[in-house]
Protein backbone atom coordinates (compact mmCIF):
# COMPACT_ATOMS: atom_id res chain seq x y z
CA UNK A 1 0.00 0.00 0.00
CA UNK A 2 1.29 3.43 -0.81
CA UNK A 3 2.15 5.87 1.87
CA UNK A 4 0.16 9.01 1.39
CA UNK A 5 0.42 12.58 2.35
CA UNK A 6 -0.80 13.83 5.65
CA UNK A 7 -1.50 10.39 6.86
CA UNK A 8 -0.08 7.40 8.49
CA UNK A 9 0.15 4.42 6.18
CA UNK A 10 -1.04 1.96 8.80
CA UNK A 11 -4.25 3.92 9.34
CA UNK A 12 -3.36 4.29 12.99
CA UNK A 13 -5.88 7.06 13.36
CA UNK A 14 -8.55 4.40 13.18
CA UNK A 15 -6.87 2.12 15.73
CA UNK A 16 -4.81 4.15 18.16
CA UNK A 17 -2.83 1.44 19.90
CA UNK A 18 0.36 2.15 21.80
CA UNK A 19 2.40 0.14 19.32
CA UNK A 20 0.81 2.02 16.44
CA UNK A 21 1.61 5.34 18.03
CA UNK A 22 5.21 4.31 18.59
CA UNK A 23 5.51 3.12 15.00
CA UNK A 24 4.17 6.44 13.77
CA UNK A 25 6.67 8.28 15.95
CA UNK A 26 9.53 6.20 14.56
CA UNK A 27 8.49 6.68 10.94
CA UNK A 28 11.31 7.07 8.41
CA UNK A 29 10.25 10.68 7.95
CA UNK A 30 10.72 11.51 11.63
CA UNK A 31 14.02 9.65 11.79
CA UNK A 32 15.37 11.64 8.85
CA UNK A 33 14.17 14.88 10.45
CA UNK A 34 15.92 14.06 13.74
CA UNK A 35 19.14 13.17 11.91
CA UNK A 36 19.00 16.40 9.91
CA UNK A 37 18.41 18.66 12.89
CA UNK A 38 20.99 16.91 15.06
CA UNK A 39 23.51 17.23 12.23
CA UNK A 40 22.69 20.92 11.77
CA UNK A 41 23.00 21.44 15.52
CA UNK A 42 26.51 20.00 15.60
CA UNK A 43 27.84 21.66 12.42
CA UNK A 44 29.48 24.56 14.34
CA UNK A 45 31.25 22.02 16.57
CA UNK A 46 33.13 20.60 13.60
CA UNK A 47 33.25 23.36 11.04
CA UNK A 48 34.23 26.99 11.38
CA UNK A 49 34.14 30.04 9.15
CA UNK A 50 32.22 30.03 5.90
CA UNK A 51 29.84 27.07 6.53
CA UNK A 52 28.69 28.56 9.83
CA UNK A 53 28.21 31.91 8.11
CA UNK A 54 26.30 30.62 5.10
CA UNK A 55 24.26 27.68 6.44
CA UNK A 56 21.72 29.88 8.29
CA UNK A 57 20.82 31.51 4.98
CA UNK A 58 20.28 28.07 3.48
CA UNK A 59 18.15 27.05 6.45
CA UNK A 60 15.97 30.08 5.75
CA UNK A 61 15.75 28.96 2.11
CA UNK A 62 14.65 25.62 3.56
CA UNK A 63 11.89 27.38 5.51
CA UNK A 64 10.86 29.14 2.32
CA UNK A 65 10.64 25.70 0.69
CA UNK A 66 8.41 24.56 3.60
CA UNK A 67 5.97 27.40 2.89
CA UNK A 68 5.68 26.28 -0.74
CA UNK A 69 5.37 22.64 0.33
CA UNK A 70 2.27 23.50 2.37
CA UNK A 71 0.68 25.18 -0.63
CA UNK A 72 1.79 22.82 -3.38
CA UNK A 73 2.30 19.42 -1.77
CA UNK A 74 -0.65 19.63 0.60
CA UNK A 75 -3.03 22.20 -0.86
CA UNK A 76 -2.36 21.56 -4.55
CA UNK A 77 -1.63 25.23 -5.26
CA UNK A 78 1.62 25.89 -7.10
CA UNK A 79 2.93 29.32 -6.15
CA UNK A 80 5.63 31.17 -8.04
CA UNK A 81 5.24 34.01 -5.58
CA UNK A 82 7.07 32.73 -2.51
CA UNK A 83 10.11 34.92 -3.19
CA UNK A 84 7.85 37.96 -3.17
CA UNK A 85 6.83 37.29 0.43
CA UNK A 86 10.45 36.56 1.35
CA UNK A 87 11.58 39.89 -0.12
CA UNK A 88 8.68 41.82 1.40
CA UNK A 89 9.66 40.48 4.83
CA UNK A 90 13.30 41.36 4.18
CA UNK A 91 12.49 44.95 3.19
CA UNK A 92 10.02 45.30 6.07
CA UNK A 93 12.77 44.61 8.59
CA UNK A 94 15.32 46.71 6.74
CA UNK A 95 13.04 49.74 6.50
CA UNK A 96 11.95 49.44 10.15
CA UNK A 97 15.55 49.30 11.35
CA UNK A 98 16.48 52.30 9.21
CA UNK A 99 13.43 54.53 9.80
CA UNK A 100 12.28 53.59 13.30
CA UNK A 101 15.37 52.49 15.15
CA UNK A 102 15.66 51.87 18.86
CA UNK A 103 15.99 48.63 20.79
CA UNK A 104 12.51 47.34 19.90
CA UNK A 105 12.90 47.99 16.17
CA UNK A 106 14.00 44.38 15.40
CA UNK A 107 10.83 42.96 16.95
CA UNK A 108 8.74 45.63 15.25
CA UNK A 109 10.39 44.76 11.97
CA UNK A 110 9.75 41.05 12.36
CA UNK A 111 6.13 41.75 13.36
CA UNK A 112 5.69 44.04 10.39
CA UNK A 113 7.11 41.32 8.14
CA UNK A 114 4.72 38.75 9.58
CA UNK A 115 1.75 41.12 9.34
CA UNK A 116 2.49 42.17 5.77
CA UNK A 117 3.02 38.57 4.67
CA UNK A 118 -0.18 37.33 6.29
CA UNK A 119 -2.39 40.23 5.21
CA UNK A 120 -1.11 40.39 1.64
CA UNK A 121 -1.49 36.63 1.17
CA UNK A 122 -4.90 36.62 2.83
CA UNK A 123 -6.22 39.44 0.64
CA UNK A 124 -4.84 38.02 -2.60
CA UNK A 125 -5.89 34.50 -1.60
CA UNK A 126 -9.42 35.46 -0.68
CA UNK A 127 -9.99 37.31 -3.95
CA UNK A 128 -8.62 34.45 -6.03
CA UNK A 129 -10.02 31.47 -4.16
CA UNK A 130 -13.50 32.83 -3.56
CA UNK A 131 -13.66 33.47 -7.32
CA UNK A 132 -12.53 29.85 -7.76
CA UNK A 133 -9.26 30.71 -9.50
CA UNK A 134 -7.32 27.45 -9.69
CA UNK A 135 -4.36 25.65 -11.16
CA UNK A 136 -2.46 27.45 -13.89
CA UNK A 137 -4.41 30.68 -13.39
CA UNK A 138 -3.26 30.76 -9.78
CA UNK A 139 0.31 30.15 -10.98
CA UNK A 140 0.04 33.12 -13.34
CA UNK A 141 -1.17 35.45 -10.60
CA UNK A 142 1.63 34.41 -8.26
CA UNK A 143 4.14 34.89 -11.09
CA UNK A 144 2.79 38.41 -11.49
CA UNK A 145 3.16 38.94 -7.74
CA UNK A 146 6.88 38.14 -7.97
CA UNK A 147 7.34 40.38 -10.97
CA UNK A 148 5.50 43.28 -9.36
CA UNK A 149 7.51 42.93 -6.16
CA UNK A 150 10.78 43.08 -8.05
CA UNK A 151 9.66 46.03 -10.16
CA UNK A 152 8.44 47.97 -7.11
CA UNK A 153 11.63 47.20 -5.18
CA UNK A 154 13.55 48.68 -8.10
CA UNK A 155 11.39 51.73 -8.63
CA UNK A 156 10.56 52.79 -5.05
CA UNK A 157 14.17 53.65 -4.38
CA UNK A 158 13.53 56.07 -1.49
CA UNK A 159 12.02 53.19 0.43
CA UNK A 160 14.04 50.24 -0.78
CA UNK A 161 17.28 51.64 -2.06
CA UNK A 162 16.19 50.64 -5.54
CA UNK A 163 18.60 48.94 -7.86
CA UNK A 164 21.49 49.35 -5.41
CA UNK A 165 19.70 47.33 -2.76
CA UNK A 166 19.65 47.94 0.95
CA UNK A 167 22.14 47.14 3.65
CA UNK A 168 20.67 45.65 6.83
CA UNK A 169 22.61 45.40 10.07
CA UNK A 170 22.77 42.31 12.26
CA UNK A 171 20.08 42.93 14.89
CA UNK A 172 19.99 42.38 18.63
CA UNK A 173 16.77 40.77 19.78
CA UNK A 174 15.74 41.67 23.35
CA UNK A 175 14.17 38.60 25.02
CA UNK A 176 13.01 40.19 28.29
CA UNK A 177 16.03 39.79 30.59
CA UNK A 178 18.58 38.73 27.99
CA UNK A 179 19.45 40.37 24.73
CA UNK A 180 20.45 38.00 21.95
CA UNK A 181 22.75 39.63 19.47
CA UNK A 182 22.94 38.14 16.04
CA UNK A 183 26.18 40.00 15.37
CA UNK A 184 28.31 36.90 15.84
CA UNK A 185 27.94 34.17 13.25
CA UNK A 186 27.56 31.50 15.91
CA UNK A 187 24.69 33.30 17.68
CA UNK A 188 22.98 33.96 14.37
CA UNK A 189 23.43 30.30 13.48
CA UNK A 190 21.62 29.02 16.53
CA UNK A 191 18.85 31.62 16.47
CA UNK A 192 18.08 30.72 12.88
CA UNK A 193 18.48 27.01 13.64
CA UNK A 194 15.84 27.37 16.38
CA UNK A 195 13.57 29.29 14.01
CA UNK A 196 13.92 26.59 11.35
CA UNK A 197 13.15 23.83 13.84
CA UNK A 198 10.11 25.74 15.10
CA UNK A 199 8.83 26.26 11.57
CA UNK A 200 9.29 22.57 10.75
CA UNK A 201 7.36 21.57 13.87
CA UNK A 202 4.66 24.12 13.06
CA UNK A 203 4.18 22.68 9.58
CA UNK A 204 4.18 19.11 10.89
CA UNK A 205 1.53 20.15 13.40
CA UNK A 206 -0.54 21.66 10.60
CA UNK A 207 -0.16 18.39 8.67
CA UNK A 208 -1.41 16.40 11.66
CA UNK A 209 -4.28 18.76 12.47
CA UNK A 210 -7.79 18.53 11.09
CA UNK A 211 -6.98 21.62 9.01
CA UNK A 212 -4.09 19.81 7.31
CA UNK A 213 -6.18 16.77 6.54
CA UNK A 214 -8.94 18.86 5.04
CA UNK A 215 -6.34 20.75 3.00
CA UNK A 216 -5.15 17.44 1.53
CA UNK A 217 -8.74 16.50 0.74
CA UNK A 218 -9.12 19.80 -1.11
CA UNK A 219 -6.03 18.94 -3.16
CA UNK A 220 -7.53 15.54 -3.93
CA UNK A 221 -11.06 16.67 -4.78
CA UNK A 222 -12.09 20.22 -3.97
CA UNK A 223 -15.69 19.83 -5.15
CA UNK A 224 -16.22 16.84 -2.88
CA UNK A 225 -14.87 18.69 0.15
CA UNK A 226 -17.04 21.70 -0.59
CA UNK A 227 -20.11 19.52 -0.98
CA UNK A 228 -19.32 17.96 2.40
CA UNK A 229 -19.65 21.38 4.01
CA UNK A 230 -16.16 22.85 3.91
CA UNK A 231 -15.68 26.43 2.82
CA UNK A 232 -12.72 25.44 0.67
CA UNK A 233 -11.91 29.01 -0.39
CA UNK A 234 -11.44 29.90 3.27
CA UNK A 235 -9.21 26.88 3.89
CA UNK A 236 -7.00 27.73 0.92
CA UNK A 237 -6.85 31.37 1.96
CA UNK A 238 -5.72 30.44 5.47
CA UNK A 239 -3.06 28.11 4.03
CA UNK A 240 -1.83 30.88 1.73
CA UNK A 241 -1.78 33.39 4.61
CA UNK A 242 0.21 31.05 6.88
CA UNK A 243 2.59 30.36 4.03
CA UNK A 244 2.99 34.07 3.22
CA UNK A 245 3.51 35.03 6.86
CA UNK A 246 6.19 32.42 7.54
CA UNK A 247 7.95 33.20 4.24
CA UNK A 248 8.05 36.90 5.16
CA UNK A 249 9.52 36.28 8.62
CA UNK A 250 12.12 33.97 7.07
CA UNK A 251 12.91 36.78 4.62
CA UNK A 252 13.33 39.28 7.47
CA UNK A 253 15.78 36.97 9.24
CA UNK A 254 17.58 36.47 5.94
CA UNK A 255 17.96 40.24 5.56
CA UNK A 256 19.62 40.69 8.92
CA UNK A 257 21.73 37.55 8.54
CA UNK A 258 22.97 38.19 5.01
CA UNK A 259 23.19 41.94 5.61
CA UNK A 260 21.95 42.90 2.18
CA UNK A 261 18.64 42.89 0.29
CA UNK A 262 18.29 43.51 -3.42
CA UNK A 263 15.23 43.56 -5.70
CA UNK A 264 16.16 40.21 -7.30
CA UNK A 265 15.34 38.55 -3.96
CA UNK A 266 11.66 39.05 -4.76
CA UNK A 267 11.89 38.11 -8.41
CA UNK A 268 10.57 35.33 -10.60
CA UNK A 269 13.99 33.70 -10.85
CA UNK A 270 14.26 33.17 -7.11
CA UNK A 271 10.63 32.07 -6.90
CA UNK A 272 11.36 29.48 -9.56
CA UNK A 273 14.32 28.23 -7.53
CA UNK A 274 11.96 27.57 -4.63
CA UNK A 275 9.73 25.50 -6.90
CA UNK A 276 12.80 23.56 -8.12
CA UNK A 277 13.96 22.83 -4.54
CA UNK A 278 10.58 21.51 -3.53
CA UNK A 279 10.13 19.46 -6.71
CA UNK A 280 13.54 17.81 -6.32
CA UNK A 281 13.27 17.30 -2.57
CA UNK A 282 9.73 15.96 -2.65
CA UNK A 283 6.63 18.08 -2.31
CA UNK A 284 4.58 15.58 -0.35
CA UNK A 285 6.82 15.64 2.71
CA UNK A 286 7.88 18.73 4.62
CA UNK A 287 11.23 17.08 5.31
CA UNK A 288 11.66 16.63 1.55
CA UNK A 289 11.09 20.32 0.92
CA UNK A 290 13.41 21.32 3.76
CA UNK A 291 16.21 19.06 2.55
CA UNK A 292 15.59 20.22 -1.00
CA UNK A 293 15.97 23.87 0.02
CA UNK A 294 19.07 23.40 2.15
CA UNK A 295 20.68 20.65 0.08
CA UNK A 296 20.37 22.24 -3.32
CA UNK A 297 21.58 25.57 -1.96
CA UNK A 298 24.70 23.83 -0.61
CA UNK A 299 25.11 21.94 -3.86
CA UNK A 300 24.73 25.11 -5.93
CA UNK A 301 27.29 26.88 -3.75
CA UNK A 302 29.81 24.03 -4.00
CA UNK A 303 29.39 23.38 -7.69
CA UNK A 304 29.38 27.06 -8.47
CA UNK A 305 32.84 27.28 -6.93
CA UNK A 306 34.16 24.17 -8.72
CA UNK A 307 32.49 24.19 -12.13
CA UNK A 308 30.82 27.57 -12.61
CA UNK A 309 30.12 26.82 -16.30
CA UNK A 310 28.12 23.67 -15.77
CA UNK A 311 26.39 23.67 -12.40
CA UNK A 312 23.22 25.30 -13.59
CA UNK A 313 23.05 22.79 -16.39
CA UNK A 314 23.50 20.01 -13.82
CA UNK A 315 20.78 21.50 -11.64
CA UNK A 316 18.52 21.67 -14.66
CA UNK A 317 19.20 18.02 -15.46
CA UNK A 318 18.48 17.08 -11.86
CA UNK A 319 15.17 18.92 -12.10
CA UNK A 320 14.25 17.18 -15.35
CA UNK A 321 15.15 13.78 -13.90
CA UNK A 322 13.17 14.46 -10.71
CA UNK A 323 10.12 15.64 -12.62
CA UNK A 324 10.37 12.86 -15.20
CA UNK A 325 11.26 9.86 -13.09
CA UNK A 326 10.90 10.74 -9.42
CA UNK A 327 7.60 12.53 -9.32
CA UNK A 328 7.63 12.43 -5.56
CA UNK A 329 11.09 13.95 -5.40
CA UNK A 330 14.27 12.37 -4.08
CA UNK A 331 13.36 12.33 -0.39
CA UNK A 332 9.76 11.42 -1.19
CA UNK A 333 10.87 8.47 -3.32
CA UNK A 334 13.21 7.20 -0.59
CA UNK A 335 10.51 7.52 2.05
CA UNK A 336 8.06 5.55 -0.04
CA UNK A 337 10.41 2.71 -1.00
CA UNK A 338 9.42 0.39 1.89
CA UNK A 339 5.72 0.79 1.13
CA UNK A 340 6.32 0.16 -2.58
CA UNK A 341 8.27 -2.99 -1.87
CA UNK A 342 5.66 -4.27 0.56
CA UNK A 343 2.84 -3.74 -1.93
CA UNK A 344 4.86 -5.47 -4.67
CA UNK A 345 5.36 -8.52 -2.50
CA UNK A 346 1.74 -8.44 -1.31
CA UNK B 1 -46.30 18.95 11.36
CA UNK B 2 -43.56 20.75 9.48
CA UNK B 3 -41.98 18.73 6.74
CA UNK B 4 -38.23 18.16 6.53
CA UNK B 5 -38.09 19.60 3.04
CA UNK B 6 -40.65 21.77 1.28
CA UNK B 7 -39.90 22.84 -2.27
CA UNK B 8 -42.23 25.24 -4.06
CA UNK B 9 -42.31 26.88 -7.45
CA UNK B 10 -38.69 26.06 -8.24
CA UNK B 11 -37.70 27.25 -11.71
CA UNK B 12 -34.49 27.48 -13.64
CA UNK B 13 -33.71 28.20 -17.25
CA UNK B 14 -30.41 28.06 -19.07
CA UNK B 15 -30.48 30.48 -21.96
CA UNK B 16 -33.75 29.66 -23.70
CA UNK B 17 -34.09 26.19 -22.20
CA UNK B 18 -36.49 25.81 -19.31
CA UNK B 19 -34.74 23.13 -17.22
CA UNK B 20 -37.13 23.28 -14.27
CA UNK B 21 -40.50 24.98 -14.08
CA UNK B 22 -42.60 25.33 -10.96
CA UNK B 23 -41.25 22.13 -9.42
CA UNK B 24 -42.68 21.23 -6.04
CA UNK B 25 -41.90 18.45 -3.61
CA UNK B 26 -42.39 17.88 0.06
CA UNK B 27 -40.65 15.29 2.14
CA UNK B 28 -41.31 14.10 5.70
CA UNK B 29 -38.65 13.14 8.24
CA UNK B 30 -37.08 9.72 7.74
CA UNK B 31 -38.54 9.06 4.33
CA UNK B 32 -37.36 8.38 0.81
CA UNK B 33 -38.45 10.03 -2.41
CA UNK B 34 -37.44 8.88 -5.84
CA UNK B 35 -37.27 11.39 -8.65
CA UNK B 36 -37.54 9.80 -12.06
CA UNK B 37 -37.95 11.03 -15.58
CA UNK B 38 -36.50 10.57 -19.06
CA UNK B 39 -33.18 12.13 -20.02
CA UNK B 40 -33.40 15.90 -20.07
CA UNK B 41 -36.35 15.95 -17.68
CA UNK B 42 -34.44 18.29 -15.37
CA UNK B 43 -33.59 15.84 -12.58
CA UNK B 44 -29.97 16.87 -12.27
CA UNK B 45 -30.81 20.56 -12.37
CA UNK B 46 -33.31 19.95 -9.62
CA UNK B 47 -30.75 18.25 -7.40
CA UNK B 48 -28.15 20.89 -8.16
CA UNK B 49 -30.53 23.58 -6.98
CA UNK B 50 -31.25 21.67 -3.78
CA UNK B 51 -27.54 21.14 -3.06
CA UNK B 52 -26.57 24.75 -3.75
CA UNK B 53 -24.60 24.04 -6.91
CA UNK B 54 -27.08 25.93 -9.09
CA UNK B 55 -28.90 29.10 -8.12
CA UNK B 56 -32.64 28.90 -8.89
CA UNK B 57 -34.35 31.66 -10.88
CA UNK B 58 -37.44 31.48 -8.70
CA UNK B 59 -39.04 29.42 -5.97
CA UNK B 60 -38.27 28.43 -2.44
CA UNK B 61 -36.46 25.49 -0.82
CA UNK B 62 -37.41 25.24 2.82
CA UNK B 63 -35.19 22.80 4.68
CA UNK B 64 -35.95 22.52 8.38
CA UNK B 65 -37.94 25.75 8.06
CA UNK B 66 -35.12 27.77 6.61
CA UNK B 67 -35.23 28.96 3.03
CA UNK B 68 -31.91 27.76 1.68
CA UNK B 69 -32.50 28.60 -1.99
CA UNK B 70 -29.36 30.22 -3.38
CA UNK B 71 -27.12 29.23 -0.48
CA UNK B 72 -23.60 28.12 -1.44
CA UNK B 73 -23.03 24.36 -1.48
CA UNK B 74 -20.90 24.23 1.65
CA UNK B 75 -23.57 25.98 3.72
CA UNK B 76 -26.27 23.67 2.44
CA UNK B 77 -24.16 20.68 3.42
CA UNK B 78 -23.57 22.20 6.84
CA UNK B 79 -27.31 22.58 7.28
CA UNK B 80 -27.63 18.81 6.83
CA UNK B 81 -28.45 18.24 3.16
CA UNK B 82 -25.50 16.49 1.51
CA UNK B 83 -25.15 15.40 -2.08
CA UNK B 84 -23.66 12.38 -3.78
CA UNK B 85 -22.72 13.33 -7.32
CA UNK B 86 -23.70 11.40 -10.39
CA UNK B 87 -20.10 10.85 -11.45
CA UNK B 88 -17.75 9.24 -8.91
CA UNK B 89 -16.46 11.81 -6.44
CA UNK B 90 -14.28 10.76 -3.55
CA UNK B 91 -10.57 10.96 -2.67
CA UNK B 92 -8.94 8.26 -4.82
CA UNK B 93 -5.42 8.62 -3.40
CA UNK B 94 -6.50 8.45 0.22
CA UNK B 95 -7.43 5.29 2.09
CA UNK B 96 -11.04 4.38 2.77
CA UNK B 97 -10.54 5.36 6.43
CA UNK B 98 -9.24 8.77 5.40
CA UNK B 99 -12.09 9.22 2.93
CA UNK B 100 -14.52 8.72 5.80
CA UNK B 101 -12.45 10.81 8.20
CA UNK B 102 -12.82 14.02 6.17
CA UNK B 103 -16.64 14.12 6.45
CA UNK B 104 -16.46 13.10 10.12
CA UNK B 105 -14.10 16.02 10.80
CA UNK B 106 -16.67 18.30 9.11
CA UNK B 107 -19.16 17.45 11.85
CA UNK B 108 -16.86 19.07 14.38
CA UNK B 109 -16.45 15.91 16.44
CA UNK B 110 -13.65 15.93 18.97
CA UNK B 111 -10.45 14.32 17.75
CA UNK B 112 -10.71 11.34 20.08
CA UNK B 113 -14.13 10.36 18.70
CA UNK B 114 -13.25 10.51 15.03
CA UNK B 115 -11.86 6.98 14.71
CA UNK B 116 -14.92 5.54 16.39
CA UNK B 117 -17.28 7.36 14.02
CA UNK B 118 -15.23 6.23 11.00
CA UNK B 119 -15.41 2.57 12.07
CA UNK B 120 -19.10 2.88 12.80
CA UNK B 121 -19.89 4.18 9.31
CA UNK B 122 -17.51 1.69 7.67
CA UNK B 123 -19.42 -1.13 9.27
CA UNK B 124 -22.72 0.25 8.02
CA UNK B 125 -21.51 0.42 4.42
CA UNK B 126 -19.56 -2.87 4.71
CA UNK B 127 -16.11 -1.41 4.21
CA UNK B 128 -14.60 -2.49 7.53
CA UNK B 129 -12.28 -4.93 5.78
CA UNK B 130 -11.06 -2.23 3.38
CA UNK B 131 -10.31 0.66 5.76
CA UNK B 132 -6.61 0.71 4.84
CA UNK B 133 -7.16 0.25 1.11
CA UNK B 134 -6.62 3.19 -1.22
CA UNK B 135 -10.04 4.23 -2.46
CA UNK B 136 -8.79 4.10 -6.06
CA UNK B 137 -8.29 0.35 -5.64
CA UNK B 138 -11.91 -0.35 -4.66
CA UNK B 139 -14.21 -2.01 -7.19
CA UNK B 140 -16.82 0.35 -8.61
CA UNK B 141 -19.78 -0.90 -6.59
CA UNK B 142 -17.93 -0.40 -3.35
CA UNK B 143 -16.93 3.16 -4.24
CA UNK B 144 -20.63 3.96 -4.55
CA UNK B 145 -21.09 2.64 -1.04
CA UNK B 146 -18.06 4.58 0.12
CA UNK B 147 -19.64 7.74 -1.22
CA UNK B 148 -22.88 7.03 0.57
CA UNK B 149 -20.83 6.29 3.67
CA UNK B 150 -19.25 9.71 3.35
CA UNK B 151 -22.69 11.32 3.49
CA UNK B 152 -23.57 9.26 6.55
CA UNK B 153 -20.23 10.17 8.13
CA UNK B 154 -21.13 13.82 7.53
CA UNK B 155 -24.25 13.27 9.67
CA UNK B 156 -26.45 14.09 6.69
CA UNK B 157 -30.10 14.41 7.60
CA UNK B 158 -31.11 14.38 3.97
CA UNK B 159 -29.03 12.57 1.37
CA UNK B 160 -29.29 13.70 -2.23
CA UNK B 161 -28.36 10.58 -4.17
CA UNK B 162 -27.78 11.19 -7.85
CA UNK B 163 -27.91 7.75 -9.48
CA UNK B 164 -26.57 5.67 -6.59
CA UNK B 165 -26.75 2.39 -8.51
CA UNK B 166 -25.18 3.48 -11.80
CA UNK B 167 -22.86 0.74 -13.00
CA UNK B 168 -23.88 -1.75 -10.34
CA UNK B 169 -24.68 -5.42 -10.74
CA UNK B 170 -28.29 -6.47 -9.94
CA UNK B 171 -27.15 -7.96 -6.61
CA UNK B 172 -25.36 -4.75 -5.67
CA UNK B 173 -28.40 -2.74 -6.71
CA UNK B 174 -30.73 -4.64 -4.43
CA UNK B 175 -28.18 -4.48 -1.59
CA UNK B 176 -28.11 -0.71 -2.12
CA UNK B 177 -31.86 -0.38 -1.76
CA UNK B 178 -31.65 -2.39 1.48
CA UNK B 179 -28.84 -0.10 2.68
CA UNK B 180 -30.97 2.98 2.07
CA UNK B 181 -33.88 1.40 3.92
CA UNK B 182 -31.60 0.55 6.84
CA UNK B 183 -30.23 4.09 7.00
CA UNK B 184 -33.76 5.47 7.07
CA UNK B 185 -34.88 3.02 9.73
CA UNK B 186 -31.83 3.05 12.02
CA UNK B 187 -30.52 6.56 11.64
CA UNK B 188 -33.62 8.44 10.62
CA UNK B 189 -31.89 9.78 7.51
CA UNK B 190 -34.06 10.87 4.60
CA UNK B 191 -33.09 10.53 0.97
CA UNK B 192 -33.99 11.95 -2.39
CA UNK B 193 -32.94 9.42 -5.00
CA UNK B 194 -32.57 10.12 -8.68
CA UNK B 195 -32.69 6.92 -10.67
CA UNK B 196 -33.08 5.36 -14.06
CA UNK B 197 -33.35 1.80 -12.84
CA UNK B 198 -37.07 1.11 -12.45
CA UNK B 199 -36.63 -2.15 -10.57
CA UNK B 200 -34.52 -0.28 -8.04
CA UNK B 201 -37.18 2.40 -7.64
CA UNK B 202 -39.81 -0.30 -7.22
CA UNK B 203 -37.73 -2.11 -4.60
CA UNK B 204 -37.36 1.08 -2.57
CA UNK B 205 -41.16 1.19 -2.36
CA UNK B 206 -41.27 4.92 -1.73
CA UNK B 207 -43.18 7.89 -3.06
CA UNK B 208 -42.14 8.84 -6.57
CA UNK B 209 -42.02 12.20 -8.30
CA UNK B 210 -42.00 12.08 -12.10
CA UNK B 211 -40.42 14.96 -13.97
CA UNK B 212 -40.95 15.59 -17.65
CA UNK B 213 -39.60 18.60 -19.55
CA UNK B 214 -38.81 20.28 -16.25
CA UNK B 215 -42.26 19.89 -14.72
CA UNK B 216 -43.78 17.52 -12.19
CA UNK B 217 -46.28 15.42 -14.11
CA UNK B 218 -47.12 12.86 -11.44
CA UNK B 219 -46.54 12.14 -7.82
CA UNK B 220 -47.42 9.21 -5.59
CA UNK B 221 -46.56 5.62 -4.73
CA UNK B 222 -44.89 3.60 -7.47
CA UNK B 223 -47.90 1.31 -7.83
CA UNK B 224 -50.09 4.30 -8.72
CA UNK B 225 -47.45 5.99 -10.86
CA UNK B 226 -47.04 2.86 -12.93
CA UNK B 227 -50.71 2.97 -13.91
CA UNK B 228 -50.70 6.68 -14.76
CA UNK B 229 -51.41 7.02 -18.47
CA UNK B 230 -49.41 10.18 -18.99
CA UNK B 231 -46.38 8.73 -17.25
CA UNK B 232 -46.57 5.59 -19.31
CA UNK B 233 -46.78 7.65 -22.43
CA UNK B 234 -43.77 9.87 -21.77
CA UNK B 235 -41.47 7.58 -19.96
CA UNK B 236 -42.10 4.17 -18.57
CA UNK B 237 -43.29 2.66 -21.79
CA UNK B 238 -42.26 -0.95 -22.24
CA UNK B 239 -40.57 -1.22 -18.90
CA UNK B 240 -43.80 -1.21 -16.91
CA UNK B 241 -45.58 -4.00 -18.72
Amino acid sequence: MDTEVGTRPDGQEARPTRAGRLRALLSAENVIAVVLFVALFYVPYFLVGFPVYVLPQYMLFGVLALTLCLLWGFGGMVSFGQAAFFAIGAYALGVTLRDVGGPTAPWLGLLLALGLGVVLAAVIGWFLFSADVRDSYFVLVTLALSTITQVLANSESQLTGGFNGMFVERVTLPFGVVDVSLAGDLAAYYVIFAFTLLCYLLFRYIQWSAFGRVLVSIRENEDRSRALGYNTALYKTVAFAVSGGVAAVAGALYATDAGFVSPTLGGVLFSTSVVVWVAIGGRHYFIGALIGGIGISILSQTLNARIPEYWQLLLGLLFVVAVGFFRRGIVGTILELPGRMRSRRG
Amino acid sequence: MAELLEVQGLSKSFGGVQANEDVHLSLAEASVRCVVGPNGAGKSTFVSMLSGHTVPDAGSIRFRDRDIAGWPAHKVAKAGMVRKFQRPSFYPDLTVAQNLEIPVLATGRRRGRVGEAVRDVAEQVRLTDALDVRAAHLPHGRTQWLEMGMLVARDAELMLLDEPTAGMTPEETSATSRLIETLVRERGISAIVIEHDMSFVRSLDSEVTVLHLGRVIAEGPMSVIERDEQVRAVYLGQEVT
